[in-house]
């Protein structure tokens, strides 16, 4: 059952359209991911969500309630802001009881629910520290506690692991999933971090241009973008226009074709096979922990060849000549404009 | 925190800092030295000048009205200017950025014009006041302007407080409570130096209350000024003074900060 649904969102400031008429469902307890570059309007209709950003048109219904005309306050919606936006003066603790006050609660329930929320985030032991005395990981575990804490019904979240260094970033990534997991809160995070969506959402929207250009599991859109914006953004996939493809199998060939560059099997192909086999040279070699990145050339197309690389084994070094085989049904193939 | 040694910037910044203080003690033994002449120390010391300055009804009237004249212009000060750069940097960035140009005002006009110009306001009506002490707080009210906005403005700037509103917002926290109790709270420590380096200043202040207050109104630098024939002694106990005074409420001022980071 959809339990966020986004219909026509529209938003223009001047004659720059931010939002083109969006539309977007989620399902309940659903990690949904916001996914695309610098100004594609990704944090925009986070905000809109919100409800601190007005959007000029369309409608937004959680769990079954129009809320797109409600103060921020009454949409039971929690964020993650990008720098925190921790109160300085506060302490971790008086944080989250900021906007539990509001609520009127006792004082004996405030306290719980903090407790609660801290452990959930594993910040017991900080919850007398000011936010200058937490790491960036910490600050951002509050933030998350801070949202958590007032139960709300969808949690948003604005590119939360972007102001922390990869270390603590992947760490955090692991643990936001697990929290998610935990409490099955229904989560819309925006980034323009591939790696991050990919591992984090159920399902991702790529945006461009205001618009959202595909909806779709991780490895959907990974495997099956719908268009060359999509397969350009996503993964380093070789994008091969007809021609090009052609050129490489020696066939004649109408489509785009996106081969990622695991899909390149170095060796020839089995007898009988339906394998497309390309003689190549090895142009460079990398060798990054388990996997050995090369360029090849092969009638003159150069295109990314990845090979798992094995404690014993050289790998192929520049100059080199060998025999790629390509099964062509791990490719995806676009029509051409 | 780590720190690392630096043996060269460690002695440079000890010897500019015994630079910066040897006027500072110097002042103080010749305030204490009985006689001073023909010797790199004072022949003797005592306290007797400044029982014969603290003892003198001139100086705690001039000392008093100092404090007072600061006080008031400060509390002005903070009263007029601290909301208005607050609701300028959030509201009205055009206001914003004429308040950043007149910064320099006080500065780039010439005192004496200031003065003609404050001489001509104050002596005719509705503001006809020239001479009395109030004239002194109203045009100390400006001088203090560029510092509370260069301060106040910094800490704003420190502050990301569009997420803070937002998040706020999102809280059910209304602006003007978070501004009460997340906003003013978290600039206060630049507000309270703001305050310091503006007392130190008014306390200090000498050509304003010479030409808008005259002989009337005697504060702590005129009373200086009369005493400067006397004695060089009286002199340096005063400063001594003044410099005391300066300190306790800059410690003061310290020690507000510190609690209210501690506890709000």
């Amino acid at each position: 059952m959809t339990y966020l649904d986004l219909s026509a969102i529209g938003l223009r400031y001047g004659d720059n359209v931010i939002l083109d008429g969006i539309d977007l469902s989620v399902e309940q307890g659903e990690m949904h991911v916001l996914l695309g570059p610098s100004g594609c309007g990704k944090t925009t209709l986070l905000r809109s969500i919100a409800g601190l950003v007005q959007p000029d048109r369309g409608a937004i219904h959680l769990a079954g309630r129009a809320i797109e005309m409600l103060h921020p306050k009454d949409r039971g919606i929690g964020m993650v802001f990008q720098h925190y936006a921790l109160f300085p003066n506060m302490t971790v603790r008086q944080n989250l009881a900021f906007g539990l006050e509001q609520r009127r609660l006792v004082r004996k329930v405030i306290d719980e629910k903090i407790d609660a929320v801290l452990e959930i985030v594993s910040l017991q032991n900080k919850a007398d520290a000011r936010p200058r005395q937490l790491s960036g990981g910490q600050k951002q575990r509050v933030a998350l506690a801070r949202a958590l804490v007032l139960e709300p019904s969808l949690l948003l979240l604005d590119e939360p692991l972007s102001a922390l260094d990869a270390q603590i970033r992947k760490r955090l990534r692991d643990e936001l999933k697990r929290i998610q997991r935990r409490t099955g809160l229904t989560s819309i995070l925006v980034t323009h971090d591939q790696d991050e969506a990919l591992s984090l959402g159920d399902r991702i929207s790529v945006m461009n241009n205001g618009r959202i250009t595909q909806t779709a599991s991780g490895p959907e859109i990974f495997y099956r973008p719908a268009d060359l914006f999509v397969a350009k953004f996503i993964g380093n996939a070789n994008i091969l226009t007809a021609a090009e493809f052609s050129r490489l199998i020696g066939r004649d060939f109408d489509q785009t074709a996106i081969i990622h560059p695991h899909v390149f099997k170095i060796g020839k192909a089995s007898e009988g096979s339906n394998l497309f086999e390309v003689a190549a040279t090895v142009v460079e070699t990398v060798a990054a922990g388990n996997v050995v990145r090369y360029v090849m050339q092969a009638n003159g197309i150069m295109f990314n060849v990845e090979a798992q690389s094995a404690m014993n084994e050289e790998c192929l070094a520049a100059g080199t000549g060998t025999t790629l085989s390509i099964n062509p049904s791990n490719g995806h193939f676009l029509k051409e404009n | 925190m780590t720190t690392t040694r630096h043996p060269a910037l460690t002695t440079t910044l000890w010897f500019a800092a015994i630079l910066l203080l040897l006027p500072v003690l110097a002042t103080f033994l010749n305030s204490i030295a009985t006689g001073w002449t023909g010797g790199i120390l004072p022949s003797g010391l005592s306290l007797d000048a400044y029982q014969t300055i603290l003892l003198d009804a001139r100086f705690q009237s001039a000392l008093l009205r100092s404090t007072i004249v600061a006080g008031l212009a400060l509390f002005l000060a903070c009263l007029l200017i601290v909301p208005a750069v607050i609701a300028a940097h959030f509201y009205w960035p055009t206001l914003d950025t004429w308040m950043a140009r007149l910064v320099i005002l006080p500065y780039a006009v010439p005192t004496i014009i200031l003065m003609v110009g404050y001489l001509r306001v104050f002596s005719a009506p509705p503001l006809q006041l020239g001479g009395q002490p109030i004239v002194l707080v109203l045009t100390y009210v400006p001088l203090c302007f560029p510092m509370f906005y260069i301060n106040v403005k910094n800490s704003l700037q420190a502050l990301d407080t569009t997420e803070l509103f937002e998040a706020g917002r999102l809280l059910g926290i209304s602006d003007a409570r978070l501004l009460r109790r997340v906003i003013l709270p978290s600039i206060f420590p630049g507000i309270a130096l703001a305050i310091v380096l503006n007392f130190a200043g008014l306390m200090s202040e000498f050509v304003y209350a010479r030409m808008l207050v005259g002989g009337q109104f005697e504060t702590l630098q005129m009373y200086m000024f009369a005493q400067r024939d006397l004695s060089g002694r009286l002199s340096s106990v005063i400063v001594t003074v003044y410099f005391l005074i300066t300190l306790l409420i800059t410690f003061a001022a310290f020690r507000l900060v510190w609690r209210t980071e501690t506890k709000s």
